[in-house]
């Protein structure tokens, strides 16, 4: 059985780790093999993008021939979807590539799926909303409600001297009731805050659940006393977005 | 007049440019080119050490765990820890054999085989064609892809690029029940494997290739290089050559400028030599896929025996490391051969970061290979495009990973 | 007529859904549209219609069940086409009808800002019907006109562009009682046409703060109101003179009073003095007022009584209540007085200012009320292991077991009345209170005054018992500024001296240093007046030295003139209560949320009389509330989306009054404690939190008023207690700065969101300023400290890009001129132009 919808997979620069997690995703055995694919080098040998219904964009847009690909793609394709961190925010490698642009600073994006990677419960369910007909949404909760850990106790500021957790942590207490950084509070929920599980803060992968990471941080950091040097906690927050872009 | 076509290298890990250099319907040169931009040696720079394991795991998709413990082991190496506790090793190499399933899983019923079906049905095939003509196709790469998952998420919380090494030690431990959840896939995944050794054998696709089987030859001077030893998956590093004896070079020694002269191959087919094959079964790159897929028989029996080990149950996972200035490079096997990484640290932070991978050890053979191809191709006087089509199947063959051979592409 | 029959005819339904989606119609129109070109045909599916359109003012309107009808339509069309219908209530209407009205303020605004081009630009703008100017809109005939004109153009939001909502609210709740419609008002008036010079930069200022108004109407704000039963009762919270008066004059109006009061007896701090006012004797007077007070049956007064805790809204508060052991039961005990001769251990008396001693047991004077003997909860051990009192009581009134109970009340409204304190700060050292027997603080010369004092009404030496030949009185007690009353209390006791003792020589001393700004001095005691600048006390022989500047004085007694202070014990409630104190520490009674009141020195020191119509006043005030049935409160809280929230509690973190809890049902504001500012919005990372002023809001107006056309622009986000007060205040006096500074509300500065800020600069405003009272006034405890803290982290981070381009100022609701003159700084330097005077920059940017 074929379901209407032919799907375009991109990679721009980035690691495949976008792309493999649709295949690692569980949804996939009974679903993807039926869709019809237009475009999807990884696996087919179509050499260029025609037309499809649903492009996957996954890696930042770095060189001219990527981001005139991605254009004609926005064209050709109904609906566009940015995967990944590296595709909406920038990512890993707009930390290595000062001129690396977000998949949303070229085009038009219809939906985005952040985290690095993202999380395969995210997509499988994105697939099965797409195949069905239904809604998708992210959560637009933070990370707080997925973990594991004791809520926060402290009051402003809230004393942070660590980047790692000082000792094997047997108290489940909040990170940030142990002194050390967790963004897990201005970061988008739908991980399962597996990070957190075992046993390390939240660095912020899949991007703030609402207004823009510049603020977010400015918000956050103003109730706590970072006793950081200044280079290391710019290192830390901007790991996989672009902090200070006016 | 000289021409360029260029295509798209397909069915690998991400997409590369072959450009073929044509003078009417002959092809006279063949080329690789990147189609991104990294540099993630130059993002390494200033981070802290322990920050490293979690960075280059994003280097590549499909072995992010390779690239995690290989430079675990370095850091730890330079940072005065001189054995990483027993867990963490065990807890590593369960994972590390894991990926090599989950890698080479991908490649064959991803890249590999429907190359072979190409040959079988006379026609250009992939995973989705296959998958409609082929019942079993996908549910055999699920089975495979779901048990070496499972083990990944067991013990670094996902398939994807999992947290599982980190500099000093792993971030947890096997238990029990994560035990039994493994074991309850071992069987699906093991016949997984017979399946495919019938799909190569009773019905014959391997032999269906071999019509092409000259153009895939290595060249014989070649040297092949490994850090695996018989049982293990990191060890001394070996080289292998035809005529001349068994050498054992350090880890370093192979970011040299010597080495990068030489035409080297890692991989599967070293490792197979280091286990004890002879040198002239590895010779032909169709090979290769037989040997892959033995590789995945043996880590699945591996991973068998190793859920028996008790150091993954018990004992200390992760020590502190020291803050100094140092050096030190590790090699281990990667999926697709020996990988590299190096770092010179001051005051805790990388001053200095290289990072070799396998693909980058096998580009001058995989182009020395494509050159030849394609010249061997014109004198028997094939088709233009069916010389380019099957120099880009014996680029396939090789397993490249785009994403590790180009981390660093310095031209933007 | 069924719902299903109406429908059965397509063109029926097509009337219906047109109506819905293209608003009011014409019967031309109808017939235009459906086709339908007989009249009679359309009459009749008009006629069938009934009850669902009406006509009204010559067009067809749909009404509530015609709404329903149409949402009906909807839902069907949803489920044939497959498509599961969301389950929200579609919100109504359907279509906006915005209608703007400009002012002309009796042509203070033609003057500056042209009309014309204002309602023009008014027309374009999207969802505006319509667009009206008034010369004046104040007038009752102008609200009338109003009124019908939202009424016959179905205009269901308004704009008004006049004049300062803070300063003219009550004409603002009389349209918005009339028109019924939510109303957004922009300040054209004392923001914009009584500060720039006239002409078209004026004009496109005024153009940019209207376009912002009208884009942001849509942003769904969270303002519920509620109808709350009001409980005709009122807490008085402190039972010195101005709560007795207070509670006294409730009483007569018919309502229910709780006069609560920490100490054992009423009568506060005048209970103490001699005389007070022109000549009365306090005592009595405090006496008087106390039986009246008890006479009334609905009066209940609760000594040894704290307030513990404070909830509910205006009409309905419920307050907790700690009732302390007396150790003595009122009722039974007669006032004989047995216990406290038979105690056998002594303290210093606090009536008396410890001039003499009093029993464990005491009763304080002769006209305390309640006349019942209490003891004090740190000398109860003691007493435990005597029990002699409770042995002998014959009334067995006395009980040593006694322990403290909470209990709880409900009143409508509250009236603060806690008093102050008598300066007792570091001048008294200064002025040699330590340094000799017969140098005492006012307070004790009251004592003395008093008949029933310790020294029985006499003027004496302390150290010998003699009488004084030579009185000093030291004036100007204080660090607060000028108590108002201390002069004439000077004067007061200078009758009384000349009375006691005709032949004494009485100077009454004031020191240049020390005088504070704002007294003055009364005329009766010119004579016996001596100003010098620095006074010094010495003894020498044991007499009292003073030197005056060069003049020296020898005198028997020095009477120290004490000040008032606030009460210390105003910070505590600061945690229960949202409240601004004024520069001198001092409650502002305007900053009290709707509900609660506040008289007496609690908000500054004051003469008797002034004391007297204050507390007669406020009472009128409560009287407003409690007369009414039912009061219509709007509630500015906020409240939280559960689908938004993910448990941080970082909202926790940062509320200045404690108001978020968290638990097993997740985040949860109490609706009490929350006062509306608005600090935790910036601090939810998910937009999980519901507010009156939206943050969505905030950046359409941000984003409308970036296109304003100036180069600098600068936003000044303003809080509503000090910053935007501010601002009018520069209007009012007509003061002039640049044109190309718009004013931004917030409820308090700590509301600010980094993303405002970076969302500004974004947009093309070349800088931000931050409008905001100062950390010891603010309302909301520390708002400044909190946007402070935000801008420099956004600096931290932003670096370079932001620069000098953010200024944070604390300011007052009276500095109008300071407002012009920062503005005009900031504008100045971004500019990057040195010279620029007041007044004379504006109009014509740089």
């Amino acid at each position: 059985m074929e379901y209407g919808e032919r799907w375009a997979v991109i990679q721009l620069s980035g690691c495949s780790g976008c792309p493999s997690a649709v295949f690692s995703s569980p949804v996939l055995q009974d679903l993807v093999y039926s869709m019809p694919v237009a475009y999807f080098p990884m696996v087919t040998d179509s050499q260029r993008v025609l037309s499809a219904d649903i492009a996957v964009v996954s890696g930042a847009v770095c060189k001219r021939a990527e981001e005139e690909l991605l254009k004609r793609v926005r064209e050709s394709c109904s609906k566009l979807v940015a995967l990944g961190t590296c595709a909406v925010y920038g990512g890993v490698v707009s930390r290595e590539v000062e001129s690396a642009k977000a998949v949303p600073e070229v085009v038009e994006v219809d939906q985005v799926i952040p985290g690095c990677p993202p999380p395969e419960k995210l997509v499988g369910e994105f697939l099965i909303a797409e195949v069905s007909g239904g809604e998708f949404r992210l959560p637009s909760y933070n990370v707080c409600k997925e973990c594991p850990r004791a809520p926060l106790r402290r009051k402003p500021p809230i004393r942070v001297r660590y980047l790692e957790p000082p000792e094997e942590l047997q108290a489940k207490a909040c990170f940030l009731d142990h002194e050390t950084l967790c963004l897990g509070p201005v970061t988008r929920g739908g991980c399962g805050a597996v990070c957190i599980e075992l046993g390390v803060p939240c660095h912020g992968c899949l991007g703030p659940p609402a207004k823009s990471y510049t603020s977010q941080l400015a918000n956050f950091l103003s109730i706590l006393d970072i006793q950081l040097e200044k280079s290391k906690l710019m290192q830390f927050v901007s790991r996989y977005i672009r902090v200070g872009v006016l | 007049m000289s021409v360029r076509i260029v295509r798209v290298l397909t069915r690998v890990e991400s997409p590369a440019e072959v450009v073929f250099h044509v003078r009417g319907e002959e092809v006279e040169r063949v080329e690789l080119k990147p189609m991104h931009c990294r540099r993630v040696e130059h993002a390494l720079a200033g981070l802290p050490a322990e920050a490293v394991p979690a960075y280059v795991s994003r280097i590549c998709g499909l072995c992010p765990i390779a690239h995690q413990i290989a430079s675990s082991h370095a850091i730890e190496a330079a940072l005065g820890l001189e054995r990483p506790p027993e867990a963490a090793l065990a807890v590593r190499k369960l994972a590390l054999l894991a990926e090599h399933i989950k890698s080479h899983t991908l490649h064959l019923f991803l890249h590999a085989l429907p190359e072979l079906f190409s040959y079988a049905y006379n026609s250009p095939q992939d995973v989705f064609t296959l998958s409609k003509a082929e019942r079993e196709y996908p549910k055999r790469m699920g089975a495979l892809i779901a048990f070496s998952d499972r083990v990944l998420a067991e013990l670094g919380g996902r398939g994807v690029i999992p947290m599982i090494s980190a500099a000093g030690g792993v971030y947890s431990r096997l238990t029990a029940a994560s035990r039994d959840k493994i074991e309850k896939r071992l069987k699906q995944a093991k016949a997984a494997v017979d399946w495919v050794r019938d799909l190569l054998y009773s019905r014959r696709l391997l032999d269906k290739a071999m019509v092409d089987k000259e153009l895939y030859d290595l060249p014989e001077r070649i040297k092949l290089v490994t850090s695996a030893s018989r049982e293990e998956l990191w060890g001394e590093v070996k080289v292998y050559a035809a005529e001349q004896e068994l050498k054992l070079i350090p880890a370093v020694s192979l970011l040299s400028e010597d080495y990068s002269r030489e035409a080297l191959l890692t991989g599967p087919a070293a490792r197979y030599l280091a286990r004890g094959g002879s040198i002239h079964g590895v010779m032909n790159l169709l090979s290769h896929i037989r040997i892959r897929l033995d590789e995945v028989k043996a880590c699945i029996d591996a991973v068998e025996k190793a859920l028996n080990e008790p150091r993954l149950y018990h004992g200390v996972l992760r020590e502190r490391l020291k803050v100094s200035d140092s050096q030190e490079a590790a090699a281990l096997e990667a999926p697709r051969g020996t990988l590299v990484h190096y770092y010179r640290i001051k005051r805790g932070a990388i001053a200095e970061s290289r990072i070799l991978t396998p693909t980058m050890i096998n580009m001058s053979t995989m182009i020395m290979v494509a050159n030849r191809l394609v010249e061997l191709a014109s004198d028997l006087a094939f088709p233009r495009d069916y010389i380019i089509g099957k120099t880009m199947a014996a680029i396939r063959l090789f397993d490249p990973c785009i994403s590790c051979l180009y981390h660093t592409v310095e031209q933007l | 007529m069924s719902f299903f029959r109406v429908l059965a005819h397509s063109a029926r339904e097509k009337i219906v859904r047109m109506l819905a989606e293209e608003g009011p119609l014409t019967y031309k129109e109808i017939m235009e549209k459906t086709g339908i070109a007989e009249t009679g045909k359309l009459n009749y599916h008009l006629e069938r219609l009934s009850g669902f359109i009406e006509k009204r003012e010559g067009v067809y309107v749909l009404t509530d069940s015609g709404w329903k009808l149409y949402e009906l339509i909807k839902y069907r069309d949803e489920i044939l086409a497959g498509r599961p219908p969301a389950r929200e209530r579609r919100r109504r209407p359907v279509l906006s009808r915005i209608g703007v009205v400009v002012c002309m303020c009796n042509g203070e605004v033609s003057k500056v800002i042209s009309p014309s081009r204002l309602e023009e630009e008014a027309a374009k703008l999207e969802g505006v019907v319509s667009t009206m100017v008034f010369q004046n809109l104040c007038s009752p005939v102008s609200i009338e006109r109003l009124a019908g004109w939202v009424r016959r153009l179905f205009i269901n939001r308004l704009v008004i562009a006049a004049c300062s909502p803070k300063l003219h609210a009550g004409v603002y709740q009389q349209i918005k009682a009339k028109v019924k419609v939510p109303v957004e008002v922009v300040n054209i008036v004392e923001h914009c046409a009584f500060v720039h010079q006239p002409g078209d930069k004026a004009t496109e200022k005024a153009v940019a703060m209207l376009k912002a108004a009208v884009k942001s109407t849509g942003v769904e704000a969270y303002m519920p109101t509620k109808v709350v039963a009001v409980k005709k009762a009122v807490a008085v919270i402190g039972g010195g003179v101005s709560g007795i008066l207070v509670s006294l004059q409730l009483a007569k109006l018919g309502f229910k009073v709780y006069l609560i009061e920490r100490a054992p007896t009423i009568g506060g701090l005048l209970a103490r003095w001699s005389r007070v006012g022109k000549g009365d004797c306090a005592s009595c007077l405090v006496s008087e007022l106390a039986s009246s007070l008890v006479l009334h049956e609905n009066v209940e007064i609760m000594t040894n009584t704290e307030v513990v805790g404070i909830s509910g809204e205006v009409g309905s508060y419920e307050i907790r209540l700690l009732r302390k052991p007396r150790y003595v039961n009122i009722e039974k005990c007669t006032g004989c007085g047995t216990c406290a001769l038979v105690c056998p251990r002594e303290r210093p008396s606090e009536f008396e200012f410890g001039m003499t001693s009093r029993k464990v047991i005491q009763i304080p004077y002769s006209t305390a009320y309640p006349y019942a003997p209490f003891i004090s909860p740190e000398d109860i051990e003691l007493c435990l292991s005597c029990r002699k009192c409770e042995e002998t009581c014959p009334a067995n009134a006395i009980d040593l077991t006694m322990k403290e109970k909470e209990d709880k009340i409900s009143v409508g409204a509250v009236v603060l009345a806690t008093g102050g304190e008598l300066y007792s700060g570091p001048l008294l050292e200064k002025y040699g209170y330590t340094l000799h027997e017969d140098i005492i603080t006012s307070a004790e010369f009251e004592r003395m005054l008093s008949l029933d004092g310790p020294t029985r009404g006499e003027i004496i030496k302390p150290s010998s018992g003699e009488k004084p030949l030579s009185i000093g009185i030291l004036q100007c007690m204080t660090s607060k500024g000028c108590s108002r009353y201390c002069c004439s209390v000077a004067a007061k006791y200078l009758r009384v001296i000349r009375e006691k003792l005709p032949d004494a020589i009485v100077h009454i001393i004031f020191d240049e240093n020390n005088i504070p700004r704002d007294s003055v001095i009364p005329t009766e005691i010119w004579d016996s007046v001596i100003i010098g600048r620095g006074v010094r006390i010495r003894t020498e022989n044991g007499r009292i030295i003073v030197e005056i500047g060069s003049k020296r004085v020898e005198v028997d007694l020095l009477i120290l003139n004490l000040g008032l202070d606030p009460p210390s014990k105003l910070r505590e409630l600061h945690y229960m209560l949202e409240f601004a104190v004024d520069e001198r520490g001092f409650l502002d009674p305007r900053s009290l949320p709707y509900g609660f009141f506040a008289c007496g020195a609690v908000t500054g020191p004051k003469s008797y009389e002034e004391l007297v119509y204050e507390s007669l006043a406020t009472a009128s005030e409560v009287a407003l509330i409690l007369s009414r049935d039912k009061l219509e409160v709007e509630e500015a809280k906020v409240v939280v989306d559960t689908e938004l929230c993910g448990g941080c509690g970082l909202c926790e973190a940062v509320c200045p009054f404690n108001a978020v809890s968290r638990g097993d049902t997740g985040v949860y504001v109490d609706p009490f404690q929350c006062k509306g500012c608005g600090a935790c919005l910036p601090a939810c990372p998910t937009g999980a939190l519901k507010f009156h002023q939206p943050s969505g809001k905030i950046l359409q107006m941000v984003k409308a008023l970036s296109t304003y056309d100036g180069k600098p622009k600068i936003l000044a986000f303003c809080c509503s207690a000090c910053g935007y007060p501010a601002a009018d205040n520069a209007g009012l006096r007509r003061l002039k700065y640049n044109p190309n500074t718009f004013v931004l509300e917030v409820t308090c500065t700590g509301r600010i969101d980094s993303e405002f800020i970076l969302e500004a600069l974004k947009r093309g405003f070349d800088g931000v300023m931050i409008f905001g009272c100062r950390l010891g006034s603010c309302k909301y405890i520390d708002g400044i400290a909190k946007a402070k803290s935000r801008v420099e982290k956004l600096r931290d981070l932003l670096g370079e890009a932001m620069g000098g381009r953010v200024r944070l100022v604390e300011i007052s609701a009276i500095e109008g001129e300071r407002f012009a003159r920062e503005v005009d700084s900031f504008y100045r330097e971004l500019a990057g132009c040195e010279s620029g005077v007041r007044g004379k920059v504006g109009g014509n940017p740089a």
